[in-house]
């Protein structure tokens, strides 16, 4: 045959350069999908996949999973739905722990031992006290919620009263707030506004001054067999509030304050700014708020901040929160969800937590880390007093965690405790038959969950 | 094939997709509902962690102080919200039928609230109803009212207060229907009576009522099943409270389902719900059939 070894050659060469390139071909494809699901707008995550896309070219591709919101259902849906997600997030401790529990997500403790890290290092004392469930991390937090009080510079300005500094009292507050209070009807002006009676996603800060006595898991004694609501120092929290929304009226009532919706985040801000009341105790991402995107911030807008009061005053104890990312048991990749995991809350939280104003829930070990991630948080944000956030935020202060990983009835207790607190503030219960409330049932409620 | 069955398979193939909607949306979830009823189940472990308990979820109910104010604030919340709205409606219907100039105008002002998004008039509703300075205590404050009520801010007032809405939301919809049974009666009675001397009043007990007594059944029957079903109003306007004085069974079945995780307990309560409007709305047909016996 004339053409025998052409065609042997083209044959042997065919069967060498196909794999080859079927190889080829299988590497440019071995670009593995990673999927991080999170209730985050689109907008705020460019910077995290852009830059993750960069740094793991070749390796991995980030696709951003949106969700409706943060909502215990909305999650437990998504993660139940058979969908590919390496990497999920949630607000709620509560629900964390309950999918720890059940089996939803992967320890990650073999992670962090792998990489020869502790999260103690990684995340500080009181949040791997929080996150710490019978031994294994099924979560790390992507951020650190510190909670401040804002004030409107302008409105104290008018009114000829000093601005607040780090180290006052409870009672400076009120007097303050009481200073700042005028008008009268629709046209009435408070001193202060803040979330004190549970309602629709708001906070219970009538127990702010408890949490900052009694430290963190305020509801229940020491080993979580019953509730400590006979502690003094709820009398003292709910009083204090109590006396300065029905007695003092300085503080934006109950009932304005569910009608007005300043339980939202953009709402109270935009109270603030708009000169409805003079303080408003928010959570630092509040200022992200002032951002155009959420509403023109008037001309003039002068907004500071400092540090929560205390009880004694002279130091700083404040409240804090955490938002968490869990790597979900069923993912196909535990690896490659470790590197998405690892990226957005440890080694890269400026891009995730950052654009949306948000403190990173690792440490940050030096000033120069602590300065770099404040301007970021602070920067690019009208009518807000630059250098006195940075100033500010600068300062030492003790954080205490309002997460609860712990089971108990955690939730009903919640439930009980927003029912009895809007009745106590439409004035049709007493602060002690509420606490008397909180104990007897609250006791009832963690005995049946043991 | 026969013809019989020839119209027979036609008709199938007419209601088939009916059918198919009903089996996958409506029966087999009312099926599962009652399955989950009698387990332990939570969305996110999945079904595999599903753990049988037998009736212990509905044991469970009868001592649950806040399920048990949610099925009485529900059956309250019909019981007055149904017959005033159909009362008014009525009487609405007869003004508006005969009575005003621009009926087309006056119709569409009534029905606007039955359109309107029930978020966006909670909210507003909400305004209106503020203790302080609400627009509806400042007329009552004006008129002399001292003390006028919180509204949603007290427990005394918090149920009436979303009746009225329910109320004000509800009777677009009855006027139309009431309008549309109005127009079936015959003239000719009314014009036989007016020859026998009766007055406005007698008419409309006498001929109005009675000819209307068809449309005023469906709208009961309609009016009773959707008002079991209230929840956006108490969920944007009160969140069941002040405490628990405002909360109705849907509100309940979803918070438990949905915020605290509890799917099987929250079944068996949408099973219970289930029940509570098929004896009323069978009690209600068997009513009317000796009536009309």
């Amino acid at each position: 045959m004339k053409h025998k070894k052409i065609v042997t050659l083209a044959l042997a060469s065919a069967m060498v350069v196909t794999p080859l390139l079927a190889a080829s071909a299988k590497a440019e494809g071995d670009v593995k999908p990673v999927y991080f699901a999170a209730w985050t707008n689109e907008d705020n995550v460019k910077p995290l996949t852009e830059a993750f896309n960069k740094d793991y070219e070749g390796q991995y591709e980030l696709n951003y999973v949106k969700l409706a919101d943060a909502a215990t259902n909305t999650i437990n849906v998504a993660l139940s739905s058979g969908e590919s997600i390496d990497v999920m997030t949630q607000a709620s401790g509560m629900d964390l722990r309950v999918r720890a529990d059940d089996g939803v997500y992967l320890d990650l403790k073999p992670f962090f031992e792998k990489e020869g890290w502790t999260y103690e290092d990684i995340c500080g004392s009181a949040i791997e006290a929080t996150e710490n469930i019978d031994g294994g991390y099924y979560a790390i937090p992507y951020c650190n919620n510190i909670n401040m009080v804002w004030f409107n510079k302008k409105m104290f300005d008018e009114a000829g009263i000093e601005y607040p500094k780090a180290g006052w009292t409870w009672e400076d507050f009120r007097q303050t707030a009481i200073a700042l209070t005028h008008g009268e009807g629709a046209d009435k002006v408070y001193g202060a506004m803040l979330d004190y009676a549970g309602s629709g996603g708001g906070d219970n800060y009538w127990d702010l001054i408890a949490r900052q006595k009694l430290g963190a898991y305020v509801y229940y004694n020491d080993d979580f067999t019953a509730t400590q609501f006979e502690n003094e120092a709820f009398k003292t929290s709910l009083d204090f509030f109590y006396k300065m929304a029905m007695e003092d009226k300085c503080v934006v009532p109950y009932e304005e304050y569910t009608a007005l919706k300043y339980n939202v985040d953009p709402t109270g801000m935009a109270g603030l700014y708009n000169d409805r009341f003079a303080m408003w105790i928010a959570p630092v991402y509040g200022v992200l708020y002032t951002k155009a995107s959420y509403g023109e911030v008037p001309e003039g807008t002068d907004i500071g901040l400092v540090d929560m009061p205390t009880w004694e005053g002279g130091e700083t104890i404040t409240t804090c929160y955490s938002s968490t990312a869990s790597i979900p048991a069923n993912c196909e990749d535990a690896d490659a969800a470790w590197e998405l995991i690892k990226y957005i809350c440890i080694e890269r939280p400026d891009l995730f937590a950052g654009p949306k104003a948000m403190h990173p829930g690792i440490e940050l070990k030096t000033a120069e880390e602590k300065e770099a991630f404040n301007s970021l948080i602070f920067s690019d944000k009208p009518g807000v007093d630059y250098d006195m956030c940075m100033e500010t935020m600068a300062l030492d202060r003790t954080l205490v965690s309002k997460d609860c990983t712990i089971k108990k009835g955690q939730t009903e207790l919640q439930t009980l405790i927003d029912d009895t607190m809007t009745l106590v503030f439409n004035g049709e219960m007493s602060t002690t038959e509420a606490l008397e409330t909180l104990k007897t049932e609250g006791d009832a409620i963690v005995a049946a969950n043991q | 094939m026969r013809m019989q069955t020839r119209e027979n398979l036609a008709g199938w193939a007419f209601i088939s997709l009916n059918l198919i909607g009903y089996f996958l949306f409506k029966l087999v979830p009312l099926v599962l509902a009652g399955v989950l009823s009698f387990t332990k189940f939570n969305l996110a472990a999945g079904f595999k962690k599903m753990e049988f308990v037998g009736v212990e979820n509905f044991v469970k109910m009868f001592g649950d102080k806040i399920f048990r104010v949610s099925v009485t604030n529900t059956i309250l919340y019909a019981i007055v919200m149904v017959p005033v709205a159909i009362f008014l409606s009525l009487i609405l219907a007869v003004i508006l039928d005969k009575y005003v100039y621009g009926k087309g105008v006056m119709r569409l002002a009534y029905y606007l609230p039955n359109i309107s998004s029930m978020v966006a008039v909670s909210v507003v509703w909400m305004i209106l109803f503020l203790p302080s300075y609400g627009p509806i205590n400042t007329v009552l404050q004006n008129l002399g009212i001292k003390n006028p009520p919180r509204w949603l801010n007290a427990s005394s007032t918090s149920l009436i207060s979303i009746i009225i809405v329910g109320v004000w939301q509800r009777l677009g919809y009855n006027i139309i229907i009431v309008l549309a049974g109005l127009q079936g009666i015959s003239q000719s009675l009314y014009e036989a009576a007016e020859i026998d001397g009766a007055n406005v009043v007698q008419k409309f007990f006498y001929i109005t009522i009675p000819g209307l007594s068809n449309t005023l059944f469906f709208l009961t029957m309609i009016s009773f099943i959707s008002s079991f079903q209230v929840f956006t109003p108490v969920q944007v306007m009160t969140q069941g409270g002040p405490g628990t004085s405002s909360s109705v069974l849907v509100y309940y079945i979803y918070k438990k389902a949905f915020q605290q995780n509890d799917i099987g307990y929250a079944s068996a309560m949408a099973w219970i719900l289930f029940l509570l409007v098929f004896v009323f709305s069978a009690a209600r047909m068997l009513m009317n059939r000796k009536k009309e016996d």
